[in-house]
């Protein structure tokens, strides 16, 4: 028995006596006590998990009836998923706002690619081609160019 | 037939531009409105935040038509002919964003030249009211994002607009503008008798939440007690200080869709904005 097992039933002991302890156990090696289930571990239910599954499988079908499409969104996803293209939560919203996406919900990156993905699997190819690459532009770093590419332009203007 | 509303103030820096920009935003994305928005300043402030400054470069620089060639479509170019062009309205306005609903955001932008206009203003000031006839039936709201300046781009404001939203700022300087606004309102009214032109109200913009400071606390009761002598409503609900407005600007983004922007501000915005919808009746 090991100690701290040992220690707790003492305690137990002390606190309610012998015979109501040793009823308990006599109960517990019976069965009509069990012991307490443990807790299965929770599985994922992340939204994104489902739904980025849910980007696969509609990819995955594209791939038979629009090759050419299919090719772009794969590329555009893969460049997602690596932050290559539209590296923040921020970008997203704003490629949303460029493109007609009025409403992305969510607040990270991973929340809101599943809507964007399929918003961009409804478009023509000719836009949907024209769209991957404005999102090429969609960054914090392009924002902050802002000033610079103004004054550029007034100056030169001049 | 859309509603026309312009905002006015004499003043410079009470943030007619980024309620413009900001009111444009809301009526398009949560009231789902076709929204024109008219950049009649020659900063072009709010082309180069709504457009974002490269798009608005680009679009300068392929030759894009602006704000300044409604002004000047009838103006000799000094070529050979010099014979006035016919302006296609459509080449004057830029979409900025079309959502699947229908909603979307457009923009007659703006450039520094539109100051030329001020230096020969006979009878230009009609131009703009004819290019709107023509485009009002696409939308459901146009917005006049004004010059802080009595001039004839403000006569041409009052002109296509049926109502005048004037921002404030709580501060001794632009509590003073306002009485000036309301000078050049009635010297117009006066002139022309038969437009009908009514100030929807006065919004608080832009001063420390909690409007504790005692400058403000002055400025804001002379502005309301002026306010309520010329029959000039107030907005019940303010719009405090934020810097997200100044990354919404920058970002040429709704405050909804601000990056860091607090739920109270878009709260405190949108309580904003709806009040201003059931004045004008949109």
């Amino acid at each position: 028995m090991s100690t701290f097992l040992q220690e707790v039933i003492t305690l137990l002991v002390h606190h309610f006596g012998v015979d109501r302890v040793g009823a308990a156990l006599a109960r517990v090696s019976s069965g009509v006590v069990e012991a307490p289930k443990r807790q299965a571990p929770r599985l994922s239910s992340r939204p994104e998990s489902k739904s980025n599954l849910g980007v696969t499988s509609i990819l995955e079908k594209l791939r038979q009836n629009d090759k050419h499409k299919h090719r772009m969104l794969t590329d555009f996803y893969i460049d997602l998923k690596a932050r290559n293209v539209l590296p923040e939560s921020q970008d997203i919203r704003q490629f949303a706002q460029l493109i007609g996406l009025k409403e992305i919900n969510g607040k990270s990156r991973k929340d809101m690619i599943p809507t964007l993905m399929r918003f961009l699997l409804e478009l023509p190819t000719e836009r949907l081609h024209l769209e991957i690459k404005r999102a090429a532009g969609v960054s914090e770093q392009h924002r902050q160019q802002g000033f610079s590419v103004l004054t550029d332009k007034l100056l030169r203007d001049k | 037939m859309a509603v026309c509303v312009s905002l006015i103030n004499m003043k410079g820096g009470v943030g007619k531009t980024t309620l413009a920009s900001q009111i444009a935003w809301y009526a398009t994305r949560t009231m789902d409105k076709k929204v024109l928005l008219i950049d009649l300043d020659p900063q072009a402030n709010a082309s180069q935040s709504v457009m974002s400054p490269k798009v608005y470069v680009s679009y300068l620089d392929k030759g894009g038509l602006t704000i300044a060639d409604i002004f000047e479509q009838f103006t000799p170019t000094g070529t050979a002919s010099g014979s006035p062009k016919k302006l296609d309205p459509s080449k004057a306005i830029f979409n900025r964003v079309t959502y699947k609903d229908g909603s979307l955001l457009d923009i007659v932008p703006s450039r520094l030249e539109l100051s030329w206009t001020l230096r020969n203003p006979t009878g230009k000031e009609t131009l703009l009211p004819r290019f709107i006839t023509k485009v009002e039936q696409q939308y459901d709201l146009i917005l006049v994002d004004c010059a802080p300046t009595d001039s004839i781009l403000t006569d041409a404001a009052y002109h296509c607009s049926r109502y005048i939203l004037v921002p404030i700022r709580a501060e001794f300087l632009a509590s003073i503008g306002f009485p000036l606004l309301n000078r050049s309102i009635k010297a117009f009214q006066m002139q022309h008798e038969d437009k009908v032109i009514e100030v929807c109200g006065l919004v608080f913009n832009d001063f420390n939440r909690g409007n504790v400071k005692r400058e403000h606390k002055l400025a804001r009761k002379d502005v309301k007690e002026k306010a309520t002598q010329y029959g000039w409503y107030v907005f019940e609900n303010d719009i405090p200080h934020s810097d997200s407005y100044f990354r919404a600007a920058r970002d040429g983004m709704p405050i909804e869709s601000t990056k860091g922007a607090h739920y109270r501000v878009k709260d405190e915005f949108a309580a904003f904005a709806q009040e201003l919808v059931a004045k004008i009746g949109l």
